[in-house]
């Protein structure tokens, strides 16, 4: 079994009457990605700051890499990355100089942190842009010298907070291959996000958060047990008759059906076959149908299912 | 050094403000330098007088010499339109008209009715022109009781009236007195308003980038200590305060044409104080302001207002009790007044126990604003603010 590498225990932290974060706890593996998910405010940002020592918390404990974290652990710190939600860089230096400096905060030895910064630079494609000012990058390029500055030193732990907010689809999946990348290479990965599919797409493990409290944790495949659906089949009907909806309903596995703007959901817990079923009954009563769709449980249906709100009513 | 370095390269890039006011000092110090040698020397108030004789006689030629001699004589037609247009013009200051009958009433001791005149009304000369005028006539008249001829009296009057009494224009920046050369004075009053511009112009918007909460969050999840990543930046801030202000004392050593005395001393320390208080207000308003773009009229509000106040650009002998009550709360009016001390200006003198309160004084400001700077960036690192 993999070494842990983080371990946070009954993590209390109040702002006056708001708690932040409610006896939250978490254990991450070496070589993971893990994802934190959850709507803004749920608290991942207070736990990544909590992690880092850079908050003061009211109760709990955390360890990384097998050792209390304070704010003078300078050694943990030494094997950490983190790269923040804003681009954090010096709109006064050049693309090389932020990445130098940011790495020289890790590496002393000159030779050492120039081969690093220039593998950084080559690591996140900014080898055309090394003497540009961030002024003069787009949003995308930002968000990876944003991303190069945290990963130059080489660091064993990465904690990414929501790299990917504002950027373009194209960045997106840029930083995405780039996570995994860096992942591959050794490093333990936490990775926060809002966007469920991007925590679905990369995340090996993920802890889903609300008001503070993880409300549940596992992988992609064990969150998705967790919930009743299976599968929600969309169908597109004219006048649905009440008599056909009620034989919709009726089908094994069917558990609840919605009819609204002439398209029925049909949500499924379990079993096989249950579009040629539903296709059946329209056929047997002579409904006409359109468009036909079949969606798998997504972590939003997770959050849905436990929380009773969508993760994007939060935001 | 990284940290340091990097507040290096974030300082040049801010440099650009700095100069500017360095530079707008220099051509207002110049200017002024200038200013002041024009106004080197001292004369009598000259006016342009026209006289119209209309006695002729050997006692109003006389008077016309005497007028001469420290006027000058311009001459019109007596011509009440024309003598009119001339004042209208400003081609003359006064016209006087010697009456007929001047020398008859002057030697029976009559003293009215002698002239008429035509002048610019409100000229502030015009009274002392007139003054000079009565103190000769009635010079003579006093020269004709005490039975001297009219001839002699005139002659007498002329030669008394003539003895120029000697100016010395006195001031105690005069060389020697002080050790103080009047331009040395006045780069030593301007010096508060350009420590404090240039201080904020320079150190503020590096602190501020500094001091930027993402970055600051960034730095301290590095494994650089705390204590390190403080000591680069006061560091970096020693610096800048340092080179400005040693910049600051060269150029007084060359204004004062390299001389330097106990006086002189003591302005140079003054000045060091007063740096120290710029530099607080510098590091606490890079913690008050959130903006670099309000940082402009931070600078020019702080920079103007309290050099206005404090009888930096308006001498402290100038300003009203009521403006000079406010201003003893802000640090550059000790500062100031501990100048004018050393300078002899605004009725100040020497005495080294106020000078000493005004730097005690400087002292509390700059500790009391390096105290709110700490406070202040305490409270924003805690918020997250910072």
């Amino acid at each position: 079994m993999n070494q842990t590498v983080v371990k946070i225990e009954n993590l209390v932290k109040r702002y006056k009457d708001l708690i932040a974060l409610d006896h939250f706890s978490l254990e991450i593996r070496q070589g993971e990605i893990f994802g934190l998910l959850g709507p803004n405010g749920s608290g991942k940002t207070t736990t990544i700051n909590c992690l880092l020592s850079l908050l003061s918390f009211d109760k709990g404990q955390v360890e990384i890499f097998g050792e209390k974290m304070t704010p003078t652990s300078y050694h943990i710190k030494k094997r950490i990355g983190i790269i923040m939600q804003n681009v954090a860089v010096f709109d006064e230096l050049t693309v090389y100089e932020n990445i130098d400096y940011f790495c020289g905060l890790y590496i002393t030895d000159k030779a050492l942190r120039k081969q690093y910064v220039e593998e950084a630079i080559a690591f996140v494609g900014l080898e055309d842009f090394v003497k540009f000012h961030p002024k003069k990058l787009s949003g995308g390029l930002l968000r990876r010298l944003n991303i190069a500055c945290g990963i130059a030193h080489k660091p064993d732990l990465i904690i990414l907070d929501e790299p990917t907010v504002a950027v373009d689809p194209q960045s997106r999946n840029k930083i995405l291959e780039g996570i995994c990348e860096l992942n591959r290479k050794g490093a333990t990965i936490i990775y926060t996000s809002h966007y469920m599919e991007e925590v679905e797409q990369i995340c090996t493990r993920i802890a889903i958060m609300d008001k503070g409290k993880k409300i549940a944790e596992g992988t992609n495949a064990e969150l998705k047990k967790m919930i009743q659906n299976t599968e929600t089949i969309h169908i597109e009907i004219l006048g649905l008759p009440e008599e056909v909806l009620a034989a919709v309903q009726e089908l094994p596995h069917v558990y609840r059906t919605v009819y609204e703007d002439n398209m029925l959901a049909v949500f499924c817990s379990g079993g096989q076959h249950n579009l040629i079923r539903i296709l059946e009954v329209l056929q047997n009563t002579n409904t006409p149908f359109g468009r036909v769709y079949s969606e798998l449980p997504t972590l939003n249906d997770v959050f849905l299912e436990i929380t009773g709100t969508h993760l994007r009513d939060k935001e | 050094m990284q940290v340091f370095k990097t507040f290096m390269k974030v300082l040049k890039k801010n440099l650009l403000g700095s100069l500017m006011y360095l530079g707008i000092f220099a051509i207002l110090f110049i200017m002024l330098g200038n200013g002041e040698k024009l106004d080197a020397g001292y004369s009598d108030v000259a006016l342009q007088v026209s006289i119209m004789d209309e006695d002729a006689s050997e006692a109003s030629a006389a008077l016309t010499e005497y007028i001469g001699q420290t006027n000058e004589i311009i001459s019109l037609e007596n011509d009440e339109t024309l003598i009119l247009d001339a004042l209208y013009y400003q081609k003359a200051d006064y016209v006087l008209i010697i009456q007929d009958g001047y020398e008859e009433k002057l030697s029976q001791g009559i003293t009215d009715g002698l002239f008429r005149n035509y002048q610019v009304p409100g000229s502030y000369a015009n009274p002392l022109f007139e003054q000079a005028l009565d103190e000769y006539v009635k010079t003579v008249c006093a020269y004709r009781v005490g039975g001297t001829d009219l001839e002699t009296a005139l002659e007498r009057t002329n030669q008394a009236l003539s003895v120029e009494i000697p100016v010395t224009k006195e001031t105690f920046t005069e060389e020697g007195s002080s050790g103080f050369s009047e331009s040395y004075a006045v780069f030593f009053q301007y010096l508060p308003f350009i420590l404090v511009s240039v201080f904020m112009n320079s150190a503020c918007p590096v602190l501020m980038t500094m001091n930027r909460s993402d970055l600051k969050k960034r730095t301290d999840s590095s494994c650089l200590p705390q204590s390190r990543y403080s000591i680069q930046t006061t560091l970096g801030c020693a610096m800048i305060f340092l080179v400005v202000w040693i910049i600051m004392v060269l150029i007084s050593f060359l204004i004062g044409g390299g001389a330097f005395n106990k006086m002189s001393g003591l302005a140079i320390l003054n000045s060091f104080v007063f740096a120290m208080v710029a530099a607080g207000i510098a590091l606490l308003f890079s913690v008050l302001l959130k903006d670099k773009k309000v940082l402009s009229f931070a600078t020019n509000l702080i920079g103007l207002g309290m050099s206005f106040l404090c009888g930096v650009f308006v001498t402290q002998a100038l300003l009203g009790e009521g403006v000079l009550s406010v201003a003893r709360f802000l640090p550059a009016f000790w500062y100031v007044k501990a100048n004018n001390m050393l300078a002899g200006l605004s009725g100040e003198f020497f005495e080294m126990s106020s000078y000493l309160l005004c730097l005690g004084i400087q002292l509390g400001f700059a500790a009391a604003l390096f105290l709110g700077y700490f406070i202040m960036a305490g409270i924003r690192y805690k918020d997250g603010k910072m």
